[in-house]
């Protein structure tokens, strides 16, 4: 599966993911109030199966005020990467 | 598969107090920040039932010296040496997750004998690195001269990374562009002659220590991480490997030139003491073919594709590269903003701190001597965790 697949399965079955410009990996954004549900999509979904979580930071935009919370998730049964910032 | 992991504030709440009068009064004690097995600064704060582990708690934070903050003020270049004193025993492949982040965020191109030079130094360290546990395993489990054999090895790898580099731990070698020196004239030869030395070395290993009953006693069935709490945990490098999970990024990434050389991704079976241990032992047997592969056909070619005087510009985007290190996944995520060479942030994704709470599910239900067993089976360095 390239890249442009596995983004749009993953905007498929989460509503409210919108994939992420720059990022030199597959990468979608979530809102913050989607996590845990966008999580449990992107683990159980069977095409996905992200079982990983490779790790996750944080990103400070005082500008915005705000922060970003990146997570890199990984799948040992397909072999894909997905940057999820949210 | 769900991990749950208790803060040490939780744990020591009323309600994990025996309620009975006559209740086994359990109790806590402190493995660690200084102690032999902790091989640095951790702390483990252990909630016993006589010498049965009931719970562990990793502590870690001892040796945080700041250094993702630090790179936010540091160009590239100046941010390769900072990697290098994070697991001090991977240098080189520190050095190269930094280094790949950059080139893919700046576009900057390398050629064949760059990563052929990268990939034989970052092998020839993977064997050092095992070597080290090896010997560090037999001291920690009670024979010392294991711990000397070790040292020896270790030291032949080091006076060949010496000639070359200069530096014998600490190395700054592997730089945005290519490399920081071309090769000793002495490299081919002698890392030829090493080779050969290593290879009976390795079954000498072997025979004096893997086939030792006591060691086989506490190493077999001790401390079994399933591939389910492996995965959960996000362990990565021979404890992953081990648990019988073939996730090898250097089979599974484009890098180097791994994918012109053939080796074994080497797994276990059960999860144990024992298969992180020989997983290790084989893949010592591994680089050593893959070095053998690359070390009469390195190409001819510029080491450095770069003028260092020239700033490294990253167009505005967030870049992530990682790399197999001799314990496992070592990742670099940079945000670049596009107006400085600086990055703004820069993560790093450490194999040792998710290791590390691998303890949390292998220790509970042994003894207190089996978490030595166990600790010295995931191969931690700590200033990779506290960075």
């Amino acid at each position: 599966m390239d890249s442009e697949e596995l983004l749009d399965i993953v905007e498929r079955i989460e509503s409210g993911a919108t994939k992420r410009e720059k990022s030199d990996r597959p990468a979608v954004h979530v809102p913050v109030d989607r996590l845990l549900s966008a999580m449990r999509r992107l683990r159980n979904y069977q095409w996905l199966s992200f079982d990983m979580l490779v790790t996750h930071t944080a990103i400070d935009w005082p500008d915005d005020n705000r922060f970003e919370l990146v997570y890199l998730l990984y799948s040992t049964v397909h072999g894909h990467l997905l940057e999820r910032p949210q | 598969m769900t991990v749950t992991i208790r803060t040490l504030n939780e744990l020591l709440q009323p309600s994990h107090l025996p309620a009975h009068p006559l209740a086994t009064q359990e109790y806590f004690v402190n493995m660690g920040p200084q102690h032999p097995i902790s091989h640095g600064s951790l702390r483990l704060v252990l909630r016993l039932d006589g010498e049965t582990v009931k719970e562990v708690i990793p502590v870690p934070g001892f040796v945080h010296r700041g250094v993702e903050k630090m790179c936010e003020s540091l160009t590239p270049r100046q941010i390769v040496p900072y990697t290098d004193r994070l697991d001090y025993l991977s240098a080189f492949m520190n050095n190269w997750a930094i280094t790949r982040v950059v080139e893919t965020a700046a576009g900057i191109e390398s050629n064949e004998r760059i990563e052929t030079i990268r990939t034989l130094m970052s092998e020839l360290q993977r064997i050092q690195s095992h070597a080290l546990w090896w010997g560090v395993t037999g001291m920690d489990l009670g024979a010392f001269t294991a711990f000397l054999y070790g040292f020896r090895e270790r030291e032949v790898i080091s006076e060949i990374f010496e000639e070359t580099v200069g530096a014998r731990l600490t190395m700054n070698y592997i730089q945005p562009g290519g490399v920081m020196y071309d090769i000793h004239p002495n490299f081919v030869k002698r890392v030829k002659d090493v080779m050969a030395y290593m290879k009976p070395i390795i079954d000498e290993y072997d025979t004096l220590l893997s086939g030792n009953v006591i060691l086989q006693e506490r190493c077999r069935n001790i401390g079994i991480l399933s591939p389910e709490k492996a995965i959960a945990l996000g362990c990565t490098g021979p404890v992953l490997r081990a648990s019988g999970v073939p996730y090898d990024l250097r089979k599974m990434e484009n890098y180097g030139v791994y994918n012109k050389v053939d080796f074994n991704v080497v797994v276990g079976a059960v999860g144990d003491c024992w298969d992180r241990y020989y997983v290790r032992m084989q893949e010592m047997r591994e680089s050593i073919r893959i070095v053998e592969q690359l070390i009469d056909s390195i190409p001819e070619g510029p080491t450095m594709t770069l003028r260092y005087n020239l700033p490294i510009e990253m167009p505005e985007g967030t870049y992530y590269s990682q790399v197999e290190t001799a314990r496992g996944v070592f990742g670099a995520f940079l945000v670049a903003e596009g107006k400085s060479e600086k990055p703004y942030p820069l993560h790093f994704r450490s194999p040792n701190y998710n290791n590390l709470w691998s303890v949390t599910a292998l220790a509970p239900g042994w003894r207190v001597a089996d978490i030595i067993a166990i600790l010295s089976s995931l191969d931690l360095v700590i200033p990779d965790i506290d960075r």
